[in-house]
């Protein structure tokens, strides 16, 4: 059938590029990267932040990654958090339940990589719903790594 | 030449339908492993409006404390519609068997298939977890891939 090397990020975005020219658009791709903070997940809790889409271009997210401290600033190796996605403009969630932070973002250098890029359009949010479930307060960012695709009409 | 996601959309086109492909992750979830040997079994349920193109499985273990716990063995054992997707050796390390590390990674390096799982709409994945050495408080599988939403044309 296919392979999963076929998935790259990069023929994804050349088939979208052809997209948008089908729709009479040209596109152009740039590195981007959205962030949210839980500054603290504190312990034992739930908590809710948006990933804000800029109203400049659309967002396709192509990877994952994060990164945790304890309170006092010491790195944190998958800490216990349990997370869900959801885009709030289809109410689609990203998965059937909460998972393990680990499941979905990796780090820097070894991100959480999407077989199938996300594709966030301009002006539109992603919640993203923590829950700590270690005793201790957690500092985590979560940074959603991609393409901004500026369009401008064909010549 | 095509891409795969082209070639995704081909063979639904070739069927009389268009298709939406959007990256989804389903999750099998032991929160309350006790802190002792187990053998529990949960059942994943593919939603009805999408197949589901799996790709690759990650775990997360924890024995209570933010750290991994990568030692003694477990038996992740998948079913789907009745074909085992392992063999049911518990002592075997490979891939699906043996240490809980053999049949996934975290997103960072997750266990990815040399070529993806097709579970139809509709469909169930059982997935047994049995540690007989090592002792877990709670065990997080996600199997990650794309919903292949379909519309007739």
């Amino acid at each position: 059938m296919f392979d999963f090397y076929d998935f790259t990020a990069a023929g994804f975005l050349d088939s979208l590029g052809d997209l948008y020219e089908k729709k009479g658009y040209a596109v152009q791709y740039l590195p981007f990267v959205y962030s949210v903070d839980f500054f603290p997940l504190t312990a034992s809790s739930i908590a809710s932040r948006q990933v804000e889409i800029n109203a400049d271009a659309d967002f396709v997210c192509c990877a994952l990654s994060y990164i945790a401290h304890t309170s006092t600033g010491n790195n944190i190796v998958l800490p216990r958090v349990l997370l869900s996605l959801v885009i709030d403009n289809n109410q689609r969630a990203l998965t059937s339940v909460p998972t393990a932070l680990g499941n979905l973002y990796g780090t820097g250098p070894r991100p959480g990589n999407l077989f199938k890029p996300l594709i966030l359009p301009a002006n539109s949010t992603m919640t993203i719903n923590a829950q700590n479930l270690d005793s201790a307060d957690r500092n985590i960012r979560l940074s959603h790594v991609g393409v901004k695709a500026f369009l401008s009409r064909a010549a | 030449m095509r891409n795969a996601v082209q070639i995704v959309e081909d063979d639904y086109a070739a069927q009389g339908l268009g298709v939406e492909l959007l990256p989804f992750f389903y999750c099998a979830e032991f929160p309350t492993l006790g802190g002792a040997p187990q053998d529990v079994t949960t059942i994943v349920a593919v939603d009805r409006d999408s197949d589901f193109i799996w790709f690759d499985t990650r775990i997360c273990a924890y024995n209570g404390s933010p750290t991994l716990r990568s030692r003694g063995y477990v038996n992740l054992r998948l079913d789907t519609q009745g074909r085992n997707l392992t063999e049911q050796n518990l002592g075997n390390v490979a891939p699906f068997g043996g240490v809980v590390f053999g049949v996934g990674g975290q997103a960072m390096r997750p266990f990815v298939f040399h070529d993806p799982v097709v579970l139809p709409a509709r469909s169930a994945l059982v997935v047994r977890f049995t540690s007989l050495v090592e002792s877990f408080t709670d065990l997080h599988v996600a199997f990650h891939g794309m919903k292949a939403v379909t519309v007739r044309r």
